[in-house]
């Protein structure tokens, strides 16, 4: 059965994935697609920020180390992130979020994050297309 | 609603831009757009992406971003009407008028508040704030993918977890109840049986930062006299919705 991966704002499902106890191994190419996150000699990369793999416990993270056969653990990676996750047994979908002090660091820089949204005809409008101008930005609901 | 605003202050180089929280998608939120002849970016958010990203508890609620991308305002309730303002302790067009304020000077000002007074206003996330927001993708994912009894029990831990969103909880109302049965709900969760009866349903705003501190009991106490008048007649009754 697929394993759905729902991590911070992006998702994907990946049919080969391994799930022991509290542990999700996938493919290299599978962890980039569903998190961003690349294994490299500096440790786990997502974008220009590498995240040292602690020798002692490397086996924790990585098995295989190259090639077709190599796996990693994401969820290893969130706990060491400190980030909280959740998952849901009968459909298989893992869900992994920023945990608080990640939210009150980004909160108190006072950048307004970045966002990528559909209007109502399915063009994607960025919150950074519209940088140079004052944004007045209003959520609403019909609920 | 905000399209008037829009209009009149494009040329000071101020966009609006309308976010729908709605896990109905476009399809709940196309008949208001519409309506409303928007031609300022109107999105469709799913997900709450938004509300989780700036800590939006409640609509409308609203941020002031600068040219910069600095956020100069963060989340509160924005008041476009008379009824709006006096919930939020403001006259009729004090709102509005500081958002013109803020169009025309930026930065300069006096309704932008400091940096530290932005960062003291923001809500301190706590580690139950994330849980909530994990139940809440989660249970909205399953949700907007066919898998809507699944979903319920993770939009419910979010309402639990997070009680101050009402965003939480009237989206899991539009999911799971019927819909004539909103009103009443809402009510009975705001004024007949308060869920936070201390707290105010929106918090007050003092836009220019020497406004007197008022007693978040007393807003919520005045905020309820004001929905029982509004809306005490069509969903007081205790039996069922009108």
């Amino acid at each position: 059965m697929p394993v759905t991966i729902l991590y911070t704002e992006s998702d994907a499902v990946v049919d080969d994935a391994a799930i022991e106890g509290a542990d999700l191994w996938l493919r290299l190419d599978d962890l980039t697609r569903a998190s961003g996150w690349q294994l490299k000699p500096a440790g786990a990369c997502l974008g220009d920020v590498c995240v040292p793999i602690p020798d002692a416990r490397r086996d924790r993270f990585v098995r295989g180390e190259s090639g077709p056969d190599a796996r990693f653990n994401l969820a290893e990676l969130a706990r060491l992130r400190e980030m909280p996750s959740l998952y849901d047994e009968p459909t298989q979908t893992w869900c992994f979020a920023d945990g608080a002090s990640t939210r009150a660091q980004r909160m108190a820089s006072l950048q307004a994050p970045n966002f990528t949204l559909p209007d109502l005809t399915g063009k994607m409008h960025s919150l950074t297309d519209y940088r140079g101008q004052k944004i007045f930005m209003i959520a609403w609901a019909s609920w | 609603m905000w399209q008037s605003l829009s209009e009149e202050l494009k040329h000071h180089g101020l966009t609006v831009i309308t976010v729908a929280l709605d896990t109905g998608g476009a399809d709940a939120a196309r008949p208001f757009i519409e309506r409303a002849h928007a031609t300022h970016p109107s999105l469709i958010d799913r997900r709450h992406a938004v509300a989780d990203l700036y800590q939006f508890v409640n609509v409308p609620n609203a941020v002031w971003i600068d040219e910069q991308g600095v956020i100069v305002r963060p989340a509160h309730a924005p008041a476009a009407t008379a009824s709006m303002a006096n919930m939020i302790g403001l006259g009729a067009d004090d709102y509005l008028n500081a958002v013109r304020d803020w169009a025309a000077h930026g930065t300069d000002s006096r309704f932008v508040p400091t940096p530290e007074r932005r960062r003291t206003s923001q809500h301190d996330i706590d580690s139950a704030d994330v849980t909530a927001a994990l139940n809440f993708r989660l249970g909205e994912y399953l949700v907007e993918h066919g898998e809507q009894e699944a979903g319920r029990s993770y939009l419910n831990e979010a309402v639990r977890l997070r009680p101050e969103s009402w965003a939480y909880r009237r989206q899991a109302w539009a999911i799971y109840e019927p819909p004539e049965k909103n009103g009443a709900l809402w009510y009975e969760a705001t004024v007949q049986h308060p869920v936070l009866p201390d707290e105010p349903y929106y918090a007050p705003v003092d836009l220019d930062g020497d406004a007197a501190v008022v007693d978040p009991a007393q807003t919520a106490r005045n905020q309820r006299q004001i929905f029982e008048s509004t809306f005490g007649r069509a969903f007081a009754k205790k039996d069922d919705a009108p």
